[in-house]
């Protein structure tokens, strides 16, 4: 009795404990491929498959915990039971040998784990039977899922009955897909828990395999072996039983594989239930590549990538089409941006060099298209205009036609970036030309340089503004001529201070048209100082003269001469502060570093004023090596770098910040510090010293402590003032003040009074203050 | 004629170099010494040991600074003697 109570004890424990389907469950035998049909059961009619243990899997006697079945249902049938039967000739017969009630309203034709509340106890080489009973009626059945197509299992075959189970008849040559778990009765099962097949782990990041291993049946473990590659890595001769866990850390990176073996003390092998695993090491992971597949020539592209690794990843660099560009870092996002040339029209190979360690991996080659990019005059082919270029005469603003006698466009996609350059020329007067671009989705930025005129009724003015900027919403420009009836020629002589001429002078003519300031003409100084315009001396104009050196000049008048001279004074030289508005920060704050020690090196910069391109910095070791430290073009971004300044005597930081191409470098250094004999200094006795009072030497407390301090003090002083004949009261009280500072500042002696720290050097400073003063005040 | 006063400056100042390098050159055997002291006296647990052990740990933190400090006297002094003298 008692055996059959321990007996149930044991099987409810190992229940509890391992359900069908948990780590420590093995499969035995199943059909779980192929499926391509199915049967229903409903009502009286029945399904069961019969199984012969040794088929599929181990042929040996096992406890049974469960069994998987791929079943879905349609209508709603209510609760089936699962049943495992006994087989008599090869046929289902009515004893069931155990038996589950399962809830059909999920079934979906996945697999459906059933585990039976009870263990029974299959015999090696014995023929079962899983039954299938759905008593709900039409239409609600349920679906067993079957291979109709010579099934490969044979170890048993499925049966059909129509009186509840009780006479069964094989279905032609139709297997149900089924899977039968169990726990074997003895022996080692070893399972492979960590990591999962096809893992993926960074090369630095090498997992530590873990294994569980049971014993049924009191077997020992003798040695449990990982095998990495099929090569034995490492052994466990502890014998226990429970989680085993194997470190690795000199695997190349690559696909691997691994198993775990053991040996038990009954001489038997075992290996992990689980199989061979694998497992991929890595020396990065790039989790992301980032870049628009087509784009424009002069526009601005970024491309990042996101890799995953560790400090062995010193540099990133882009290749585009070939051409090496350095990468600036992020977090774990590598960017550069890039203004497309001209010359990259067409499919352009976009690769990643990764270099890692000190050496270079490539990245898979990806490709970005080019096209390109047009500012044209209107035609068949480019009809979306961006700029309309209208005619008037600026004395009765009507419009009139004009010819083009020389028009150049620079223009570009991107500000100040790359350029192209469409020259058009075209005499035949009319009263606009309208000028398209592609792509019509971007803004163009365009310089525009057009001389225009109309005949000889109106002479030739010329139209050269600054960068413009234009989209597909059409930008009408009105340029005004002047009719020669109604203007005169102007001309303006610009000199410097010391009567000479300056060339390359920037000249423009504004004056109000219909409440708005129009440039009327504009123009360059000549080597001889000189630029003319049509002008109208009826009208104010104001005149602008601007060159770079020189100071810009601007007066309105009237021009009724036909020659004026203007003086430019020299412009005072202003050094372009590069630090104006700039706020940086760098760390380690402190100006001292300790020698092995890993410290973040830190750069961060934000500007109120600049617009700063690009900052970064790199750090420098005193034999000159650099270490990358990276840059970003994003203000406000906090760069860092991890370092071991290992037996560094001084490191450098060379930090640099980009303003309108301009680099502004400045370098910041730390010393570092030698501690290895920091502690054999006196520090250490004081640190003692405290720490031993602390814990109470001699039993002195804090009341004690002061008491020895004041007899130092009077001994010192006494002793001070006898031998050397110091009684004036300043001595005695600068020497009283270093005694006290001594002790109470430098090796923190002095216990603190009343919550005030250095009370004691304050009072004995004050008292010094005060007899100084008094010194002072008798003399 | 041989002016005694320069000679005599002279070979105190060799003494003062010659007791500055051998003086700090014997601190390297006191490291491990102190160490070695340090760790058998458990000096760095104040809470476990007697106050004599601690007063001994003390003994041992001077030893390095008062070495450096009997160094530097003697040298000194052998530069003082001469020229004072």
């Amino acid at each position: 009795m008692k055996k059959i109570l321990l007996t149930l004890f044991l099987g409810l424990f190992l229940f509890n404990l391992i359900s069908a389907f948990d780590s420590g469950a093995i499969l035995y035998e199943r059909l779980n491929t192929g499926d391509n049909t199915g049967e229903n059961s409903l009502d009286s009619q029945w399904l069961a498959q019969t199984f012969t243990i040794g088929d599929t899997g181990s042929n040996e006697t096992f406890n049974l915990t469960g069994v998987s079945l791929k079943l879905s249902k349609s209508g709603s049938p209510t609760d089936i039971n699962i049943s495992i039967l006994a087989v008599n000739s090869g046929t289902p017969n009515s004893t069931v040998l155990v038996r589950k009630e399962v809830d059909a309203s999920s079934f979906s034709g996945a697999w459906e784990n059933i585990t039976f509340d009870s263990i029974i106890t299959l015999q090696k080489g014995e023929t079962y039977a899983i039954s299938v009973e759905n008593p709900s009626a039409d239409p609600n059945l349920v679906n067993w899922k079957a291979d109709s197509t010579s099934p490969p299992y044979t170890g048993g075959q499925g049966f059909l009955s129509s009186d509840d189970g009780d006479s069964w008849e094989v279905i032609g040559s139709k297997d149900f897909m089924f899977e039968v778990w169990g726990m074997s009765l003895e022996g080692l099962k070893i399972f492979s828990t960590y990591p999962d097949d096809d893992s993926e782990f960074l090369l630095h990041e090498q997992p530590t395999i873990l294994a569980n291993v049971n014993s049924i049946g009191g077997v020992i473990p003798e040695n449990i072996s990982l095998l990495i590659d099929g090569e034995i890595y490492s052994t466990n001769t502890s014998g226990a039983i429970g989680e085993y866990s194997f470190e690795l850390s000199t695997l190349s990176p690559g696909q691997h594989n691994y198993t775990i073996q053991g040996v038990g003390n009954d001489t038997e092998s075992y290996e992990s239930t689980n199989g061979t695993l694998n497992f991929n090491l890595s020396r990065y992971f790039i989790n992301s590549i980032t870049f628009n597949s087509t784009t424009y020539e002069t526009a601005t592209e970024t491309y990042s990538i996101n890799i995953t690794s560790n400090n062995s990843l010193t540099a990133v660099s882009l290749l585009f089409n070939g051409t090496e560009y350095s990468m600036s870092k992020s977090g774990s996002v590598w960017s550069k941006t890039l203004e497309i040339p001209t010359s990259s029209v067409g499919n352009n190979s976009i690769q990643f060099n990764l270099t890692y360690g000190g050496v270079d991996y490539s990245s898979n080659i990806s490709y970005q298209y080019v096209n390109n990019t047009y500012f044209t005059i209107c035609n068949s082919t480019y009809t979306n205009d961006f700029l309309n270029l209208l005619f008037k005469d600026e004395g009765n603003l009507s419009s009139i036609n004009a010819g083009l006698t020389l028009s150049t466009f620079t223009y570009s996609l991107t500000s100040g970036g790359t350029t192209k350059e469409y020259q058009y020329i075209n005499t035949t007067e009319q009263s606009n030309f309208s000028f398209c671009a592609y792509p019509t989705d971007r803004t163009f930025y365009v310089t525009p340089y057009v001389q225009y005129k109309q005949g000889t009724d109106y002479p030739q003015r010329i139209w050269n503004p600054s960068v413009q900027t234009y989209t597909s919403t059409a930008t009408n420009q009105s340029l005004y001529l002047l009719s020669s009836v109604d203007g005169i020629y102007v001309t303006f002589q610009v000199i410097n201070t010391a009567d000479q001429l300056i060339s390359g002078v920037d000249v423009t003519a504004v004056r109000e048209i219909s409440g708005s300031d129009v440039e009327v003409a504009s123009g360059t100084t000549s080597a001889a100082g000189s630029v003319t315009f049509w002008l109208n001396p009826d009208f104010v104009h104001t005149f602008t003269f601007s060159k770079t050196g020189y100071d810009t000049y601007s007066y309105d008048d009237t021009p009724t001469q036909t020659s004026y001279t203007v003086t430019l004074g020299q412009a005072q030289s202003v050094q372009n502060d590069t630090f104006k508005g700039i706020k940086y920060s760098l760390i380690p704050t402190n100006t001292y570093l300790e020698n092995d020690t890993e410290y973040t090196f830190g750069f961060n910069l934000t500007s109120s004023f600049w617009d700063v391109s690009e900052y970064g910095f790199d750090l420098r070791l005193a034999n000159g090596t650099t270490i990358d430290g990276g840059s970003t073009g994003t203000e406000g971004t906090e760069l860092t770098l991890s370092y071991d300044v290992n037996n560094q005597s001084i490191i450098y930081m060379d930090y640099y910040w980009v303003i309108n191409g301009n680099y502004t470098r400045a370098t910041r250094y730390w010393i570092v510090q030698n501690t290895e004999y920091e502690g054999y200094s006196i520090k250490t006795f004081f640190t003692d010293l405290n720490s031993y009072l602390d814990s109470g030497l001699f039993g002195l407390d804090n009341f004690g402590r002061i008491l020895i301090v004041f007899m130092i003090l009077f001994i010192s002083v006494g002793a001070v003032s006898y031998k050397f004949g110091v009684v004036s009261p300043l001595g005695v009280m600068t020497l009283m003040f270093a005694i006290v500072f001594f002790f109470d500042v430098v090796i923190d002696l002095i216990p603190t009074i009343r919550g005030i720290e250095n009370l004691p050097t304050f009072i004995v400073g004050l008292m010094l203050t005060l007899t100084i003063i008094n010194e002072v005040r008798m003399r | 004629m041989v002016n005694t006063k320069a000679q005599s400056t002279g070979l105190a100042i060799l003494g003062f170099i010659f007791v500055i390098i051998i003086g700090f050159m014997s601190i390297n055997f006191l490291f491990n010494e102190v160490d070695t002291a340090r760790a058998a006296l458990s000096c760095s647990s104040p809470a476990s040991i007697s106050d004599g052990m601690k007063l001994l740990c003390l003994t041992v933190d001077a030893v390095i600074p008062y070495w450096i400090w009997i160094i530097l006297s003697v040298a000194v002094g052998l530069i003082l003697a001469r020229v004072l003298l």
